[in-house]
């Protein structure tokens, strides 16, 4: 029988281990700079930001002893006078900086996320089944085992084992051996905490494409409830990925954050330039800590992050081209954002030509793999030529030329899509046939006959979209052609981007092939529907209002 | 007559429309049917739901187990191999110190090496004695002998647990009790406990 208050102790560690120390550096952070103290007002800035320092503490600590040749539970010792002197540093401090313990919270919010903790300590983690969750058990087992992150040998079988990012393991490790609760037991108490963080996560992606918190609140909520990739899955929030996705959404409120708070408009020269990193190097420190979190925790999210711009940037740049100056969102008028976004599609058109020269033979081994390889480069070109012609040109020139390249756009990637493929979403007979296992991509038939991959959508997939997540699409165009703002851009260009690579053989054996990665059916990550039907419901209620300054 | 604001109409209906999509998508949490039909596909419970409770975990996480594993852990050899059931080996490679257990499944970066999954997965290894089935079991240790010498067990692990269900759809673990009666011919027991027993081989 089960115990009632079993798990007890570990919570008290997690909260020890993971929250204390970080959450003690954070307020010393806060009272030496007053924009981190504006960055991280919100109660869940407070939080991610006291998790992921903890976590980067641990981890330089956990180095420390693997460089040293010491034991983890030499660290017994360490992280206690680590505590005391950060406890120390923070009541010298002078009264006028107690402001630092200043937080922005609400009642309902606070109230969400007691009712996840709840939820989630009484449904548990995923370990009742051998799913990956014991891999990766069972290399922090290892870790802790070898006091060290370089492992000579995989975690099961003895054998040389691919690299996988140590750092969430390397805490789990720690806990483990400091505590000397099993880590079972730490898996299943943290997903109740990781769940919490992990929609407060998402709570400030949402308040950084909103900038209302009722917005950023209903996309929380919808958050819990609604079905999606990673959206709701809370019972594996103690995964490495799901770790990730946290600071993934956070890496985007810190970029946001920072965009809307650049003043100068003149980068010129380079002491502009210098004096913008000067200016902006504690969202940039910010930014570089959450990068790291996700780099070595589980590194795909850097790259949904990049391809999140890049869908971003292309929105907002052919918005740009389409509206009169009067029209143009913000962050078209911000001189960072444009230089930002210019250089991500040369990026993006370089990397294009590159893979070409690179693939030369392939590409030239049938005319569907020329389509592979030339239908992103054409993309990016025709986005690029946009970007930079956007503030030289006059209105109805550029207004002109955007129809244009937006005609052709939709007309090659509507050519490119499967429509078997995207039928099959909604119909799962049509499907093509799982090949050899149920993770492994489809395969598609191209017009001229190559085999392309596609992804199956019964891996996660069709649960995942079925059916806010695809309604929300359309309704994030929608809003972008009725009222484009950040949100309604952001969500447009994520979601029909995710949306197009997924339905097009063309663009999804491209992003195989370029990413070598085997899951990139995970691309519908960058579907917020939670976000967008949180934002549509309150366009509408504002409708109702007869009040226009609450609008 | 008063005057219908069609505007104002369309705006209600679009919410309600809203509502509806959510509670439609959001059902899974409250279906009681939706956890058992999972349950009965072994399929992952991903999403939280109210009807989910801490005794699934408890009773097929492992989490029963700790007792025995922290009696093996004193007395197993360091960098030992340990043969188990698929379940075991997992709990084995998180709850025991430095040994070797390895198992079917494929995870993270092992893709490319044989594997026994297929093997099991369809059950030829509990059908053993058909004469295709052990030409299929000659051609696995074909292809791992090429790739790694992982034979040469030092314990066997052995878990007599009637309630996890990992072990009950294993016919493997189901085997274990008929295991039992010859591993005597080949090992010592040198560990009981309420579920696990631990043979070394001699």
């Amino acid at each position: 029988m089960m115990p009632v208050f079993f798990h007890t102790a570990s919570h008290l560690w997690i909260f020890y281990l993971f929250f204390l120390n970080g959450l003690l550096i954070h307020y010393l952070l806060r009272s030496r700079s007053s924009k981190y103290a504006n960055c991280t007002q919100p109660v869940e800035a407070q939080v991610c930001a006291a998790f992921f320092v903890s976590m980067s503490l641990n981890g330089i600590l956990l180095l420390g002893v693997d460089i040293l040749g010491g034991k983890i539970s030499q660290l017994i010792f360490v992280l206690p006078v680590v505590t005391l002197v950060l406890l120390i540093s923070l009541f010298t401090l002078k009264g006028a900086q107690r402001g630092i313990f200043s937080v922005d919270f609400s009642a309902p919010r606070l109230v969400l996320y007691v009712l996840v903790f709840t939820v989630l300590f009484y449904n548990g983690g995923l370990i009742e089944h051998v799913t990956d969750a014991w891999w990766h058990m069972a290399l922090a087992n290892q870790i802790g085992y070898a006091n060290s992150f370089d492992l000579d040998t995989g975690p099961l079988n003895g054998l040389n084992s691919n690299y996988y990012p140590p750092l969430w393991h390397g805490n789990l490790a720690l806990a483990n051996v400091l505590s000397g609760i099993s880590l079972p037991v730490f898996w299943n108490s943290f997903t109740a905490w990781g769940a919490v963080v992990k929609v407060m996560g998402f709570y400030l992606l949402a308040y950084s494409l909103a900038g209302r918190k009722n917005v950023a609140f209903l996309s929380a909520v919808l958050f819990v409830l609604l079905p999606g990739i990673g959206d709701s899955y809370l019972r594996v929030a103690a995964w490495p990925s799901h770790i990730s996705y946290t600071a993934w959404f956070c890496l985007f409120y810190v970029m946001f954050f920072a965009i809307d708070r650049f003043a100068s408009d003149s980068l010129s020269s380079l002491r502009n330039w210098l004096e913008l990193f000067v200016a902006q190097r504690v969202y940039l420190g910010v930014f570089l800590l959450l990068s790291g979190v996700v780099y070595f925790v589980h590194r795909a999210e850097l790259l949904w992050f990049f391809i999140g711009m890049v869908a971003y940037v292309i929105a907002v740049t052919v918005h740009a081209n389409c509206a009169d100056e009067q029209g143009e969102i913000e962050d078209w008028s911000n001189t960072l954002f444009r230089i930002l976004a210019r250089t991500i599609l040369l990026a993006c058109l370089s990397v294009g030509v590159w893979f070409i020269t690179e693939q030369q033979e392939k590409a030239l081994s049938s005319l569907d793999f020329a389509i592979v390889f030339l239908l992103p480069v054409i993309i990016f070109a025709g986005i690029s030529c946009l970007a930079w012609l956007s503030p030289a040109a006059d209105v109805g020139q550029r207004r002109w030329l955007a129809y244009l390249f937006i005609f052709i756009l939709v007309t090659a990637l509507v050519l490119t899509i499967d429509l078997r493929q995207l039928m099959s979403l909604f119909d799962p007979e049509q499907a093509y046939a799982i090949e050899s296992s149920l993770e492994r991509a489809l395969h598609a038939t191209g017009v001229f006959g190559e085999r392309l991959q596609v992804p199956g959508w019964h891996h996660q997939l069709r649960f995942g979209l079925l059916y806010s997540g695809i309604v929300s699409i359309p309704l994030a165009l929608f809003m972008a052609i009725v009222k484009p703002t950040r949100l309604s851009l952001f969500t447009a260009g994520t979601g029909t981007l995710a949306i197009l690579v997924c339905c097009s053989p063309y663009l999804y054996q491209w992003l195989v092939d370029i990413l070598n990665y085997h899951s990139v059916w995970r691309i519908a990550l960058l579907i917020f529907h939670p976000i967008v039907i949180a934002a549509f419901a309150y366009q509408l209620w504002d409708s109702l209002s007869p009040d226009p300054s609450t609008r | 007559m008063r005057h219908v604001n069609l505007t104002k109409l369309s705006t209600i209906a679009g919410l309600i429309s809203l509502l509806l999509l959510i509670l439609f998508d959001a059902r899974y949490h409250f279906d009681k049917e939706f956890v058992e039909v999972k349950q009965q596909h072994f399929s992952d419970q991903r999403i939280w739901s109210i009807f989910y409770k801490q005794n699934e975990v408890y009773e097929h996480g492992a989490l029963t187990y700790l007792e025995d594993f922290a009696a093996i852990s004193l007395i197993i050899e360091d960098h030992s191999t340990v043969l188990s059931d698929l379940a075991t080996s997992y709990y084995a490679s998180v709850l025991l110190p430095r040994v070797k257990i390895p198992n079917i499944h494929r995870h993270h970066g092992s893709l490319r090496r044989p594997s026994w999954s297929a093997f099991v997965k369809k059950r030829y290894a509990c059908y053993i004695e058909h004469p295709e089935n052990l030409q299929r079991l000659q051609d696995f240790k074909e292809q791992q002998r090429s790739v790694s010498s992982l034979l040469g067990f030092d314990y066997i692990l052995l878990n007599s647990d009637s309630v996890n269900r990992n072990l009950k759809s294993d016919c493997l673990a189901q085997r274990s009790k008929k295991i039992a009666e010859n591993l005597p011919l080949v090992a010592d027991l040198v560990f009981t406990g309420k579920y696990l027993s631990l043979w070394k081989l001699r």
